[in-house]
């Protein structure tokens, strides 16, 4: 660009083509829906075939998914600031809902001898809700939004109904709050 | 009654610039270049007058050993900005 006088027009058209560059990249993302999704889904699922359906006892040791996702989703954060060469308030808002929703998580999972795990399930299908309807709202994408909405409706019906059932609802709530949202993610947002 | 633009945004790099800022917390050199099409060395030329205008911040780290520039929008970048989109609207007002 070379230096000149503008006119208004011109001017008007520069500050809208800097706004639409600046669109927010979600569907590098995409990845980490579908990860936690399919990994919290598989392994509710496992966990209900192996204890309820092959009597195994240590059927609970299913979840050691969640450390190893947990590890991937930190290598791909830790790679993703480094080579960040822009920082949105989309950015930091959503940066803000997940450490603040996995703060929440723990508080929840340290405190299951308190609640038992059938009071934990469905508390984390509230979560998972919360997150995800929150990101939908900042970044406007509905299907998140919705996801995440449904996800704490499941999360309700969860607080009614036993152990075994919970863990085909905790399968529908991340269905609905992240997989379905993750398959449909567009490439690019207007926020 | 038409408001006089601020010289200093009513400028091609410089509008583009400011406007890319105001859309994000911080940018780096590369980025802005990349989006604005503009040279190195232009680009240079016209941060550092925004720098001096107090409108944006320079911050000069190094990222794996590589020189590396941060820019980020100032309050008083902010206020410029909004009183430059002011005064545009005066001239797109419909005149009676």
């Amino acid at each position: 660009m070379e230096q000149e006088k503008l006119k208004v027009e011109e001017s008007l058209s520069i500050i809208s083509e800097m706004i639409s560059t600046t669109k927010y990249n979600i569907s590098q993302d995409k990845f980490i829906y579908l990860m936690w999704g399919y990994a919290v889904a598989f392994s509710s699922m496992a966990h209900y075939v192996l204890q309820y359906q092959l009597g195994v006892k240590m059927a609970w040791l299913v979840w050691f998914t969640m450390p190893v996702a947990g590890i991937v989703n930190a290598m791909y954060f830790s790679r993703k600031k480094k080579s960040a060469r822009v920082f949105s308030f989309t950015d930091r808002a959503l940066a803000s809902v997940w450490k603040s929703f996995v703060a929440a998580l723990f508080i929840f999972l340290f405190a299951s001898p308190a609640l038992g795990w059938d009071g934990v399930y469905p508390v984390l299908m509230v979560l998972y809700g919360i997150g995800t309807a929150s990101t939908g709202g900042i970044i406007k994408f509905r299907a998140l939004s919705i996801g995440g909405y449904l996800s704490m409706l499941v999360g309700f019906a969860a607080f009614y109904l036993g152990f075994e059932i919970q863990l085909f609802l905790l399968s529908l709530s991340v269905i609905f709050s992240f997989i379905i949202p993750g398959h449909l993610l567009p490439k690019k947002l207007n926020v | 009654m038409f408001e006089p633009l601020d010289p200093l945004l009513h400028s091609q790099l410089r509008l583009a610039v400011m406007s890319l800022l105001m859309n994000v917390e911080e940018a780096d050199f590369n980025y802005i270049k990349e989006k604005t099409n503009a040279t190195s060395g232009n680009l240079s030329v016209q941060v550092n007058k925004l720098k001096d205008a107090g409108y944006i911040k320079v911050d000069k780290t190094f990222k794996d050993n590589y020189p590396h520039t941060n820019c980020r929008i100032t309050d008083k970048g902010i206020d410029a900005f909004e009183t430059y989109l002011n005064a545009l609207r005066s001239y797109i007002k419909p005149t009676d």
